[in-house]
């Protein structure tokens, strides 16, 4: 079964249907195998991204009115499988569900407004800053020590680093 | 936000959420939201889930509207969903626990996991003689997409197992 189809089981649907509290489903997903062959799919990249998105919107496809929507028990996993990947486009992803306040998906954007405060929490633990030094003067040439900086100030325009 | 809007479609035509006016009685706002009905997918699960179930006596098909919470705590006119109203609710209603020997109808159930809380609640409305034992009856709903079914304490869906039971009233 392949790692989307896995996300869309029953026994994940029977979770989100049967667990009342957006926390407690949060934690019950993470332990679940489907999420887990997910992320392994992820970290193998045999599933990007661009894969995840174009999975979503594919989904919304089914988005009716007043009515459920048909894959939020899979968006509720796929949340929690994607949670720390580091892409951009993946925490786009989340802070947009997260911000939602529709019926349709009230359990899905409840997971993501937790799956979003512990992926920034866990992307700035985890940030990485690389500073790129150009034409470090050698000691017989360029200015005398005393006027090469020492340390470099940068404000916080961090790169997010991939977590594993 | 800079990419194109994901969910575009869902703030575009979707139902905004929206909670009903409810309170502790500490007069302490409770945070709520009425669910919208379910898809065909979450009903036939809800049949699928009640098959083997024989010791199950169903009350109502599955709906939205309301959860566990919102059965045992609204009058199942919304749904309530975080851990923090449902402790708000315990502790300024004056709920207390007791044991599951001096349970009696009109009491509360919570299955509540080790670390992760509680999962679901339900409402003690028999307490039924099986051989010498008295076996408290719940009326429970499910999910806000699920139904309603009266049952044991002990026969429950398998994502309870594990969980702590805990008779809950508000008895003096």
């Amino acid at each position: 079964m392949l790692p989307f189809d896995q996300l869309e089981a029953d026994s994940v649907a029977q979770l989100a249907f049967t667990v009342a509290t957006p926390s407690a489903l949060y934690g019950l997903l993470a332990q679940h195998p489907s999420v887990a062959a997910f992320k392994t799919a992820l970290g193998t990249r045999t599933i990007d991204a661009d894969d995840v998105l174009q999975r979503v919107r594919v989904w919304l496809g089914d988005f009716v009115p007043r009515i459920r929507f048909r894959h939020e028990a899979a968006l509720c996993a796929l949340v929690v499988a994607v949670e720390s990947h580091g892409s951009k486009q993946i925490g786009e992803f989340i802070e947009e569900l997260a911000s939602l306040h529709v019926a349709e998906l009230s359990m899905a954007s409840r997971v993501a407004r937790i799956a979003n405060k512990r992926r920034k929490a866990t992307l700035s633990a985890n940030t990485a800053v690389i500073v790129k030094l150009g034409n470090v003067p050698s000691r017989t040439g360029g200015p005398r020590q005393d006027q090469v900086p020492s340390r470099v100030l940068i404000p916080n325009s961090f790169t997010s680093a991939r977590v594993a | 936000m800079t990419s194109p809007r994901l969910f575009g479609i869902a703030r575009l035509i979707g139902t905004p959420e929206s909670g009903i006016a409810l309170a502790t009685s500490a007069s302490r706002a409770i945070e709520n939201a009425q669910a919208v009905a379910p898809d065909e997918r979450a009903r036939a699960l809800y049949q699928a889930s009640r098959k083997g179930k024989i010791g199950w006596t169903n009350r109502r098909d599955a709906c939205g509207v309301y959860n566990c919470f919102g059965l045992v705590w609204a009058s199942r006119r919304t749904s309530i969903y975080e851990v923090s109203e449902i402790e708000k609710i315990l502790s300024d209603d004056a709920y207390r626990r007791i044991d599951e020997a001096t349970a009696c109808i009109g009491d509360i159930v919570i299955y509540r996991h080790q670390t992760l809380g509680p999962l679901h609640a339900g409402l003690v409305v028999e307490a039924r003689l099986v051989g010498s034992a008295v076996i408290p009856y719940i009326l429970s709903k499910w999910s806000d997409s699920y139904g309603e079914d009266i049952h044991s304490y002990l026969d429950v869906p398998q994502q309870y197992l594990g969980c702590g039971i805990e008779f809950w009233t508000d008895r003096p």
